[in-house]
């Protein structure tokens, strides 16, 4: 069994299991003897698998506003699966006419959405890419010109998750609502972050994350408004017949343990204060320090940083070695690091996007632990810049 | 076990084959502080994976890097050296060709990405030292703070011709532990630590050219205009045939092109008419050349440029190696002339100097012959 220690900052990648999921779990396990049920079963074991089922939903659409009727949010395996599920569920109800729909996204989506581009593309729709500003914001003002007779969906990340930037939402659901084109909003990053009401959002699609909460990898989840129709990609009677495959009960569990407890306004207050130190602290104390974002409106915990003469994949490495897990652009497969597509549509070059790095706290901390972190950066980026500058004397 | 004055930080530089995965668990086992890289090098979208399966740069490798790191516990990273790579070794070897040269890219690749980037990405780390699972040995001199680069026991595996654009900065912190064993030696080490690499088969040829082969890789790259058909023509100026690109041939080569005369499989490529886009070809006599001059020396350790050189130099990586005089000129430049005439020596291959069992330096072959100034003694040759 490999345990590191270290410090965790990384929590956009992936949130710490809240205590109160644990506490929602392990009676679960031990209530019914480490029985977890098949929900779809009509046996008493399967009842209470179902129940605990329907409860998760009932807290998680609590969390998603006052109204919200249970049966229209369905799990998935991820938030990429959602977000999958809702971009082809739309298109392909027109593709199947043999029209080739045309559909609006931002330049710095999940890969997730991204990769649906390329799927369109090879069905015979068009996609245009909306443009962000340098702060990394949607430039929602651009969106009625880009709008086409033949533009049946706009879909947008509500929270960046690598800057941390927000989504003028608002400003899109007014115009998509007005067009009478669906919006498809991933809202990942947004949950638990963002107070959230799904009702006077105006959104048709919202895709949910279990883990961005403090749930477990493996569970995802997607709101649907009345009216939307899936097309499956997983056929099956489940979830009403809208996603195929047994029921990740566990993560179902924990998904609403964790959406029971999140307290948006309160969190961002506390780690807001703690981000806003600590990002005064590191341009303090390291010259050429450049905030991604900066300017624009961003959730409480994320701080995305690059800084000048540092290019490369080296820094995450090094902070690594020392005890420090941060993020960075993002890998593919291998673990390499390519550069962030998000931080090349704010304007950065191929090297910069590839040095930057995020953090993103998962809630308060102690204060010491941060500094030794600003101490370590102040030390690691200097040796960096070192070393890029003495390159070519090899 | 040794002691904590003598723990160094090491970068392993690691391939996902069995030399490099030994390198990394031999010196972590003495109790050094070990971190694993491997340096992803071309893109995986090009690199399929059953055309690239468990060589160079795919996947498979990575992962297989991955494992040994994960089971002797050393963390790994993955270097994104896509571009760099691209720049400076795809891009020479294209354009190499394109110049009527034969370039060896792993020559290249060794000198500007395995000791030159991951050199700055070791000081990034805050690394002293890299390790290579080549099978080189690198002699550390303290008394005078000069290293020696040297062959390596096992005499089949030697990879010091690849190593000739080592610096002292970069050999003065360099280990290659696998020089002093042989590769039989490395596998059951490799068994003895459990390594699921152990029985991998060692990497051949060009890891980012496929079985499409470098012709259609270079074909795929560059406009048809930049690499026209022409004549063929022998040493005496007779038109025998049409060639497909003068990139497709290379000094020495018999098969591959189609002429009219009487005895085709007497002739050899020779040389190259770079400005009519004329192919040379002729009896073998042409391929035997005594000179030649050469460029971007490198010098591993401090040499006497003042004194012409006997040494004994190898033309291409499984030649023999023959005795030889080197003098040195201004601009990085050297001429070399051999004691016997050599078999096609080919500009864009690298002319490597041994002094015994010492790789002392080298320099890429720019043209057959001698230089201009020292005409009267200049060889026969066809173009």
């Amino acid at each position: 069994m490999l345990v590191r220690s270290g410090i965790y900052l990384d929590s956009n990648a992936g949130a710490p299991l809240r205590l109160e999921v644990t506490e929602a779990l392990l009676p679960f396990l031990k209530g019914n003897g480490g029985i977890i049920a098949n929900p779809s079963s009509i046996h008493s074991h399967g009842r209470i698998a179902k129940r605990a089922m329907a409860e998760a939903r009932e807290q998680i659409v609590r969390s998603l506003g006052e109204r919200i009727d249970p049966e229209q949010f369905l799990f998935t395996s991820s938030g990429t699966e959602a977000n999958q599920l809702s971009v082809r569920s739309v298109l392909e109800s027109h593709l199947i006419l043999h029209k080739k729909p045309h559909w609006i996204t931002t330049a710095v989506e999940h890969d997730s959405n991204r990769q649906m581009v390329s799927w369109l593309e090879q069905h015979g729709g068009s996609v245009t890419l909306l443009p962000v500003s340098p702060e990394g914001i949607p430039q929602v003002e651009n969106l009625a010109s880009l709008m086409r007779p033949e533009t049946a969906l706009v879909s947008v990340l509500w929270v960046n998750n690598e800057t941390g930037v927000i989504t003028p939402i608002q400003k899109f659901s007014e115009l998509t609502q007005l067009k009478g084109i669906p919006l498809h909003v991933d809202a990942a990053q947004a949950w638990g972050k963002l107070p959230i009401d799904l009702e006077t959002l105006g959104a048709q699609w919202v895709t949910f994350s279990g883990h961005k909460i403090g749930g477990i990898a493996g569970t995802g989840g997607l709101w649907l408004a009345p009216g939307q129709v899936t097309s499956a990609v997983l056929l099956g009677k489940q979830e009403k017949g809208r996603r195929g495959g047994t029921e990740n009960l566990l993560g179902i569990i924990a998904c609403g343990a964790a959406a029971r407890s999140l307290e948006p306004l309160s969190w961002s207050v506390r780690v807001a204060r703690l981000r806003d130190r600590l990002e005064k602290v590191i341009c303090e104390r390291i010259p050429g320090t450049e905030v991604n974002g900066q300017g624009a409106d961003r959730i409480a915990n994320t701080l995305n940083l690059n800084f000048e003469g540092v290019e490369g994949d080296g820094l995450v490495m090094a902070l690594d070695l020392a005890g420090y897990s941060v993020s960075s652009g993002s890998a593919c497969s291998s673990g390499v690091l390519e550069p962030s597509h998000v931080l090349l549509a704010m304007g950065r070059t191929r090297m910069q996007s590839m040095a930057a790095i995020r953090v993103s706290l998962t809630d308060e901390l102690a204060w010491e632990l941060l500094e030794g972190f600003v101490i370590t950066l102040e030390k690691v980026v200097s040796r960096v810049r070192g070393s890029n500058r003495s390159r070519s004397d090899f | 076990m040794i002691s904590e004055v003598e723990r160094k930080k090491i970068l392993v530089a690691m391939s996902g084959g069995v030399d490099s995965s030994v390198t990394a668990a031999l010196l972590k086992s003495q109790g050094h502080e070990v971190i694993g890289v491997h340096m992803q090098l071309w893109d995986q979208g090009s690199a399929n994976l059953e055309r690239f399966g468990g060589r160079c740069c795919s996947l498979i490798d990575s992962n297989d890097a991955r494992r040994v790191c994960d089971k002797i516990d050393i963390p790994y990273y993955v270097i994104n050296a896509q571009d760099v790579f691209k720049d400076q070794v795809v891009d020479y070897f294209v354009h190499e060709y394109l110049q009527n040269r034969t370039p060896n890219p792993c020559v290249q690749c060794n000198n500007q990405i395995k000791f030159n980037y991951l050199f700055q990405k070791a000081d990034e780390l805050g690394c002293d030292w890299i390790a290579t699972g080549h099978y080189a040995q690198v002699v550390q001199d303290e008394m005078a703070q000069i290293a020696h680069l040297h062959k390596a026991v096992d005499q089949h595996k030697d990879q010091t011709y690849f190593l000739f654009g080592l610096t002292q900065k970069a050999l003065r912190r360099t280990l290659m532990p696998l020089g002093g064993m042989t590769k039989m030696m490395a596998r059951k080490l490799a068994e003895g630590y459990d390594l699921a690499v152990a029985q991998k088969p060692d990497s051949q040829e060009i890891c980012f050219i496929g079985q499409e082969g470098y012709k259609a890789f270079i074909d795929q790259r560059v406009a048809p205009l930049l690499r026209p058909v022409g004549l063929i023509r022998t040493t005496e100026g007779a038109i025998v045939g049409q060639h497909e690109g003068l990139h497709r041939y290379t000094i020495g080569q018999r098969k591959g092109f189609q002429i009219q005369v009487k005895n085709p499989d007497q002739y050899f490529v020779v040389g190259f008419d770079s400005v009519q886009h004329a192919l040379i070809v002729g009896p073998e006599k042409y391929l035997l050349n005594t000179e030649l001059m050469a460029s971007q020396v490198n010098w591993i350790r401090p040499v006497d440029q003042l004194h012409s050189i006997r040494c004994k130099a190898r033309i291409r990586s499984r030649h023999e190696e023959a005795s030889c005089r080197v003098t040195c000129f201004e601009a990085n430049r050297i001429h070399v002339e051999f004691d016997e005439p050599q078999r096609a020596i080919t500009p864009g291959q690298a002319i490597v100097f041994y002094e015994g069992d010492e790789t002392f330096g080298g320099a890429f072959i720019d043209k057959i012959g001698a230089p201009a100034e020292m005409h009267s003694k200049s060889s026969s040759r066809g173009a």
